[in-house]
Formats: structure tokens, C-alpha cells, sequence
């Protein structure tokens, strides 16, 4: 038990500096920032398509609280899922039979299919909030937005994913994961 | 503290062979001179027992060496510095084909102790040769015995007569004698070897701090003796071990009342006794399995070398034996003391053989090129890599001569554990009621009750359903898997001391424990 404690410390610690960068992201999208704000601009300019609100009569300081909103539930949610993916694998690497010398290598496919699992969960997270009716946000970004979201959040939380398990996997799993084994010994 | 132990005869070999087991599990004290007594130098049991000491003393110097393999002080694997003679058998008559009427110079004794010798033995007990010991004779062994001089120029004596003088400079000193009640050498051996030490002792005016404890087996086995061409031969006849035994204990009933040679005397009996396949007289092929009841003999020594037994004034004598059922389990293994629990240390000791000579020997074994792809995983990087790296060459050298012959060694122990332990499961209870519960060895060893030389073959390979009987394969209630060890070897803490192999040993003997 205390290796998987350490297991899940680790992940944590693996998940820390991009997941504090996702909070910060959430806490600033839930206390809506300003329309001076460099991210109220940002998103004003790269993500929202202006030409659409002003032939309906609207601007984007009408609509940009709903995206504010939109936003930090999107990433809470790929946050969540990223944290108890992560910390999943590093739990249930500690109960892969890995019982002899060289068999770690074999489980390999264990971790890709669960990571793929992982990657097509947050893509269908992400398809499911860009491309779906479900929020009324969606219909105010551009095809450009959606496209900078979809794949800025995959490649963010992947790679959070993918430091997360590096350090906490088990031990003696760690060959079943890309790189791990290169990490010295008594880390 | 000063600790020697004498095994004499077969049976004292035998709980010999117990007794370093027992020692590399860590039951041991922390320092052991080992001595054996036979006059059957190429005894089957005896040569095993030799070979034993020899493989545990090799070994035991190979990875306690703080220049090269270490494991370090705090472990228990290895953890008695066992030292011997060069041989460590003494033989109590020298020269080839001895006969008592030769070492009692029976041609040029008086007629009248001539007369005395002639009532006392037979002249085919004179004239038998006793290059195979004594047969079941300790009347003949005792007078051949007592003709021997034990004088301070024998490599075996002198042992004796520096752990009495170290008694004298202060040292506390134990001395622990093992052999059966009822054989030739064991029997005759057994009180004058002890009541010899104890006038050298009265010789050398030693008081205090010198202990002698000994060990008794009562009949605890028997055997069929073939009709056929035993005509005219002395051996040992088991129709005959009870009355020996008896008129024995009540020679030991009348010396202990009047004269007290030993601090405390461990006596052990079975009943009912195990049954050997085989009968052979003597020489190499009197090669009998290792029995329960001579594990009772060893955690015996063991007990009276315990720095918690306090020794007093009298004599103490314990017994100890079968309990009421037949079941035999790990319960009936009594712990040598408070802090050393005989169970858990043994079972730690089959489990690390078992994994060792199946899992993680075979990855070790071989030139770098097979070894190498390895060098990626946690417990290789750890353990093994990372202290056998020679910054020099800058290569890991586990694939090196110097430290395969430590690694084979390792597999070469490990297979005469699992052996042992299965053979004496196996030996103890065949073709009687008993059920001895210990361990599951069928899925790793065949057994061959009538073959002497190898009764227990172990096998090369085990398939991965084998394998995964692991967790069975002690009784008791911990379920602890291959995986357990192979999470507990990656992450149990290196102790700083530790060098080379002896990191990896023992981790790997840690990691066999809950």
C-alpha cells in the first residue's frame, strides 16, 4: 500500500505544474475577467466569430461571459478526467502480473490501450463541447476557435497525461510505459 | 560469545545439514565453528554435510567481503560466520581398514585383559573393520574412541582446547554436541566426547563462562533390512534401537544425577518413526533424507547458542517431540528465541530459493550480451547495474567470471534448499499416517523415494502455471505472489553498507517476507 501512496504522490507531483496552469485558467475564466484583459482580447480575436455576432446585432462583450463559463467547465472537466486517468494507471500498474524479469515490457499494450482510451475520451469530451448544440456558447465560436481549442486542450492534457504516469507508474512497470525506464533507478 | 557445534555420526551430520540452513536463513548465532565426528569418513550423509559447509562458507565469504560483495551487517542472509577445519571430519581412528583388536594392540595385551576383552566383545566386533564406522556398536565405538588421544596437536582437539582457553581469558564460551542415542558412532561419541571436554575443561581449572549443551535423538526412523547376503555382517538393526535406547537413558539417567557435564541437553523422539526406503550399512551410499525431528536437534543448537539463554546452574534438560496429531505444520517449529521466529526465517529462506533459482538466477546468468536486456528495468538498474558498474571500464561487469561464479553459486544453494525441504517433507511422513503441511512441492520436483542419489530431482524449467503456484507454495495464510517480490525488490530500501551482489541478495531475501 505504501508504494501505491508513493505512486499517487508521484502523479501528483507529475500532474502539478500544467494542472496549477489549468486551475488558474478555471479560477480566472469563473471570475470573469475584464474586456481589457489580454485573454478577454485573446479570446475575442482568435476564438469568437465576430463577423457572425454583428450580423446578428451582437458583440462580443454580450456573449463572452457565456464563454468564460464554457471554458472552465471544458477544462474542469478534461482536468478531472486527466487527474483520475493518471492516477488510475499509476494504481493499476501496481497490479499488472509483472512477476518475472522482462515481462514488464509486455504490458506495454496495456498502457497504450488504456492511454488511448484516455486520448479518445478527452476527444470525445472535446467533440462533444465543440461540435454538439449542448451549449449555447458553442454557436458564438469560429471554425479557427474550435479548431485552436480541440487541439490546444489535446496536446495539453495529453502531455499532463503522459508526465503524470512517467513518474507514478509502478516501479517495476515502468518499461510498459514510453521512456519511463529511463528514469534512474532509485527514482 | 565463541559458539562450536560437534555432529557426531550420521544423525549429527543430518541436523548439521539442518542447522546451515537454518543459518543462512538468519536463525543463526552471529559466529559457528562446525566439527563433525565419523568414522565413516565417505558416508553418504556425512559427505553431503561437508559439501554443505563448504558451499555456505564459500559463499557466505564471497558476499560478506567489504571489498567486493557486501550484504552488509544488518542481514540475515548468511548471517553466521560458520567456520571449519580444513576437514572438518575427525576421524577417531586413523589408517586404512582399522579393527578394534589393531587400536587396542590386542595381540600384546595380558593374558589377563586379554581374558576382560574377550568378555566384552565378540571376535567378530575385534576383527570388524571400521572403516565404515561403527555399526550400531558403541561398545566397540567407545573403546575405540577412548583409545584415540585428544591432545592439543589434532586440528579437531585443538579447537576444543582454544575455546576452553578463551573461556579462561573471559570470553563466554558454548559448546553444542549432536548425535543419535542409538547408533555406533553417535552413541559412543556422544558422552565421551562430552565427558572429554569436560576434563580438559577440569584440566585447564575453567569455572566460568564455558557452556556444554547437547543434543539427543532418540529412534526417530527405521528401515527393512534385505535378508538376502547380511549373514555374518554387523550393522545397524532397528529392532534393536529401543533397547539401546533405553539401556542408554538410564546410563545418562545415573551419569547426569552424579555428574553434571552438560548446562542443558535438547532430547528429541518421534514416534511413529519415519520409514527409510533404503538400507545401506555404511560408505557413500548411506545417503539418508533429511527428517523433521533432526530439525528439532538443530533449532536446539541454535536455542542454546541464543544470546536470550540465560544458562544457569543446573542442568536443564528439554524435550521435545511429535505433537498429538499427525499432523506435522509450520506450528510445531518452535522459535530459537524471542526475536528469531523460526518459521517466518525459514519460509523467507524457500521462498527466496524459489525465486531466485527460477526467476530472477536465470536473468543473471549468461555473458552481458544476454544479460543486457535487462538493463532497462527497475530492479536490474537498482540492484544489480548500478553495483557491478566498474567506473574504470566503464562497463557493468555482471557478466564477468568473478561474479558469475557467485551467481551460480547462489542457483547451486538455492536448488539444495528447495531440496532439502522437500525431501524432508516428503522422507518424513512417507508410508505412514503423517501429513506434513509445510510446503506444495509437486509442482516444482519430482520425488524418487527408492533412488539414494537423487531422491529429489528439481526441476530445470517451470511453465508459467507452475510459476504461478508461487503463492502456494508455503502454507500459511500471506498469499504472497511473484509479483509481490518483484514490487518488494524495486522499491525495499538499500542499506548504505551494502556492496555489489550482495545488494541485490539481499533485497531479494527481504523482499521474500510480507
Amino acid at each position: 500500500m505504501i508504494n501505491i501512496i508513493r505512486s499517487v504522490i508521484l502523479t501528483l507531483i507529475g500532474l502539478g505544474p500544467l494542472a496549477t496552469l489549468s486551475i488558474v485558467f478555471i479560477v480566472t475564466m469563473i471570475a470573469s475577467p475584464g474586456p481589457d484583459a489580454s485573454i478577454s482580447i485573446y479570446i475575442g480575436d482568435n476564438l469568437i466569430n465576430s463577423e457572425e455576432l454583428a450580423d446578428a446585432g451582437d458583440d462580443v462583450q454580450d456573449v463572452i461571459n457565456d464563454i468564460f463559463v464554457y471554458l472552465s467547465e471544458l477544462n474542469f472537466s478534461l482536468l478531472s478526467l486527466t487527474i483520475l486517468m493518471a492516477l488510475g494507471w499509476s494504481i493499476y500498474s501496481h497490479y499488472l502480473n509483472i512477476d518475472a524479469p522482462g515481462k514488464a515490457k509486455v504490458y506495454a499494450i496495456h498502457w497504450v490501450i488504456f492511454s488511448g482510451i484516455f486520448i479518445a475520451l478527452v476527444a470525445g469530451i472535446l467533440f462533444w463541447w465543440t461540435q454538439s448544440n449542448a451549449y449555447r456558447a458553442e454557436q458564438y465560436l469560429s471554425g479557427g476557435g474550435k479548431t485552436q481549442i480541440i487541439i490546444g486542450s489535446l496536446v495539453f492534457y495529453v502531455i499532463m497525461y503522459y508526465v503524470g504516469v512517467l513518474l507514478g507508474t509502478a516501479r517495476f512497470a515502468r518499461s510498459s510505459v514510453l521512456l519511463a525506464n529511463k528514469l534512474p533507478g532509485g527514482f | 560469545m565463541k559458539n562450536f557445534i560437534i555432529g557426531i555420526g550420521g544423525t549429527g551430520a543430518k541436523c548439521l545439514e539442518h542447522l546451515l540452513h537454518c543459518c543462512s536463513a538468519g536463525l543463526g548465532p552471529q559466529n559457528l565453528w562446525v566439527g563433525m565426528v565419523d568414522q565413516d569418513e565417505a558416508n553418504g550423509n556425512v559427505s553431503r554435510t561437508k559439501i554443505l559447509l563448504s558451499k555456505y562458507m564459500n559463499l557466505r565469504n564471497s558476499l560478506r567481503n567489504e571489498s567486493g560483495h557486501d550484504l552488509a551487517k544488518d542481514s540475515n542472509l548468511f548471517k553466521t560466520n560458520i567456520t571449519a577445519n580444513n576437514d572438518a571430519v575427525w576421524l577417531p581412528l586413523k589408517g586404512a581398514d582399522p579393527t578394534l583388536e589393531e587400536v587396542i594392540n590386542y595381540n600384546l595385551l595380558k593374558p589377563e585383559v586379554k581374558g576382560l576383552m574377550d568378555c566384552l566383545y565378540d571376535p567378530d566386533e575385534l576383527k570388524q573393520n571400521l572403516s565404515e564406522g561403527f555399526r550400531a556398536r558403541p561398545n566397540i565405538g567407545a573403546a575405540a574412541m577412548l583409545a584415540t588421544t585428544s591432545n592439543e596437536d589434532d586440528p579437531f582437539w585443538s579447537q576444543i582446547y582454544k575455546a576452553i582457553d578463551a573461556a579462561r581469558g573471559g570470553e563466554e564460551v558454548r559448546v553444542f554436541i549432536i548425535s543419535s542415542i542409538f547408533g555406533g558412532t553417535g552413541a559412543s561419541g556422544f558422552s565421551n566426547i562430552a565427558r572429554r571436554i569436560k576434563q580438559i575443561q577440569k584440566e585447564k581449572n575453567v569455572t566460568s563462562n564455558f557452556h556444554l549443551g547437547g543434543a539427543l535423538m532418540l529412534p526417530y526412523f527405521n528401515y527393512e533390512v534385505p535378508e538376502e547376503n547380511m549373514e555374518g555382517e554387523l550393522y545397524a538393526k532397528p529392532e534393536e534401537f529401543l533397547d539401546q535406547t533405553k539401556g542408554a537413558l538410564e546410563y545418562y539417567a545415573k551419569l547426569f544425577e552424579y555428574d553434571k557435564i552438560f548446562d542443558q541437553v535438547y532430547v528429541t523422539g518421534w514416534d511413529p518413526l519415519a520409514k527409510l526406503p533404503n538400507f545401506k550399512m555404511g560408505g557413500n551410499l548411506q545417503n539418508n533424507p533429511p527428517l523433521f525431528p533432526e530439525l528439532y536437534g538443530a533449532l536446539g543448537a541454535l536455542k542454546f547458542f541464543s544470546e536470550d539463554n540465560k544458562i544457569n546452574d543446573t542442568q536443564e534438560i528439554f524435550h521435545i517431540g511429535k505433537n498429538e496429531s499427525n499432523d506435522i505444520l509450520w506450528s510445531d517449529i518452535p522459535n530459537v528465541s524471542s526475536n528469531l521466529n523460526s518459521k517466518d526465517s525459514l519460509s523467507k529462506l524457500i521462498r527466496f530459493a524459489f525465486s531466485y533459482n527460477w526467476m530472477y538466477g536465470p536473468a543473471l546468468i549468461g555473458s552481458w550480451s544476454k544479460i543486457k536486456k535487462y538493463e532497462n528495468e527497475n530492479w536490474f538498474k537498482r540492484l544489480v547495474y548500478k553495483n557491478t558498474y566498474n567506473n574504470d571500464t566503464k562497463a557493468c561487469e555482471v557478466g564477468n567470471e568473478h561474479n558469475q561464479e557467485v551467481i551460480t553459486s547462489m542457483k547451486e544453494y538455492c536448488q539444495d534448499v528447495l531440496t532439502w525441504i522437500t525431501d524432508m517433507q516428503y522422507s518424513t511422513v512417507a508410508n505412514t499416517d503423517q501429513k506434513m503441511d509445510l510446503i506444495v512441492f509437486d509442482f516444482f520436483s519430482y520425488v524418487q523415494a527408492k533412488n539414494t542419489s537423487t531422491r529429489v530431482t528439481i526441476k530445470e524449467k517451470l511453465n508459467a502455471a507452475e510459476k504461478n503456484q508461487f503463492n502456494t507454495l508455503i502454507n500459511d495464510s500471506k498469499n504472497l505472489k511473484l509479483l509481490n517480490i518483484m514490487s518488494n525488490i524495486s522499491y525495499k530500501k538499500i542499506n548504505r553498507d551494502q556492496k555489489g551482489l550482495g545488494v541485490f541478495m539481499d533485497i531479494l531475501f527481504r523482499s521474500c517476507e510480507q
